[in-house]
């Protein structure tokens, strides 16, 4: 089993935070926007996924605009109470100046995207013929 | 335990010592490959502790690191500023609301950075 090329320690602000996400073949995902933490059966934290969109950076931008980047988040999800949306550890490969996965970036949710994609990009004559 | 809060949402948060003083605001935290293993990743990230400071110009700026490469003044600044920079294991960490709280005192903390 291959396992991630990741340095041994870092610091989560410095080197993961507000990272480039790149897919497999090089193609930019996403920004990490925060991490996810878990406990394991000791009550020890660990990061367990990277977490992305506007659901994950309003919070952690302080003050009225964190909190209109949120609810404006939360109006377009059709969940009670959604949840950021995330990517699994076992997904990354490598972390140096970006974070790097094992998956394509169509494997990947990004609600975003896909919804300007249907709504505006796939209605403009022509979209349909690019390369 | 601490609430179920992600990474970058502890950043900010003021931090109490066991003497009621504030030390500083939590300014990253340390990662250390020793976590759970998880399949096609290896052990995972555990949180070792924060790195806390006292907000400062420098902070904003973001050249509080001690290896940050110059140019100088700037350097010897920023060098200047991560020396007051404060690492808290995160088992002495205790969650109040919106306050951290550690049981060491202030000059039991270690430097942040070596």
């Amino acid at each position: 089993m291959t396992l991630a090329r990741v340095p041994d320690g870092l610091d989560a602000g410095l080197a993961l935070l507000d990272r480039q996400i790149v897919d497999c073949d090089g193609r930019p995902v996403a920004k990490v926007d925060d991490l996810e933490i878990a406990y394991d059966a000791e009550g020890r934290p660990y990061i367990s996924a990277l977490l992305y969109g506007a659901g994950a950076a309003g919070p952690r931008i302080r003050g009225g605009v964190g909190r209109a980047i949120t609810a404006i988040w939360r109006r377009f999800r059709p969940e009670f109470d959604p949840r950021p949306a995330r990517i699994p550890l076992n997904h990354v490969s490598g972390i140096d100046s970006a974070v790097h996965l094992s998956i394509p970036v169509t494997a990947i949710d990004l609600p975003v995207t896909t919804w300007v994609n249907d709504r505006i990009i796939r209605k403009i004559p022509g979209a349909g013929h690019g390369a | 335990m601490a609430p179920d809060l992600p990474v970058g949402q502890l950043f900010g948060r003021p931090v109490i010592d066991s003497d009621g003083r504030t030390i500083g605001h939590v300014h990253d935290a340390r990662l250390r490959r020793d976590g759970p293993f998880i399949a096609g990743f290896g052990p995972a990230y555990r949180i070792e502790g924060l790195l806390v400071r006292l907000r400062s110009i420098a902070g904003r700026l973001g050249i509080d690191r001690p290896n940050i490469a110059g140019p100088w003044p700037l350097d010897v600044w920023g060098r200047r500023a991560a020396r007051r920079a404060r690492f808290i294991p995160w088992d002495t960490v205790t969650f109040e609301d919106d306050v951290l709280r550690t049981r060491l005192t202030a000059a039991e903390l270690s430097p942040g950075y070596e």
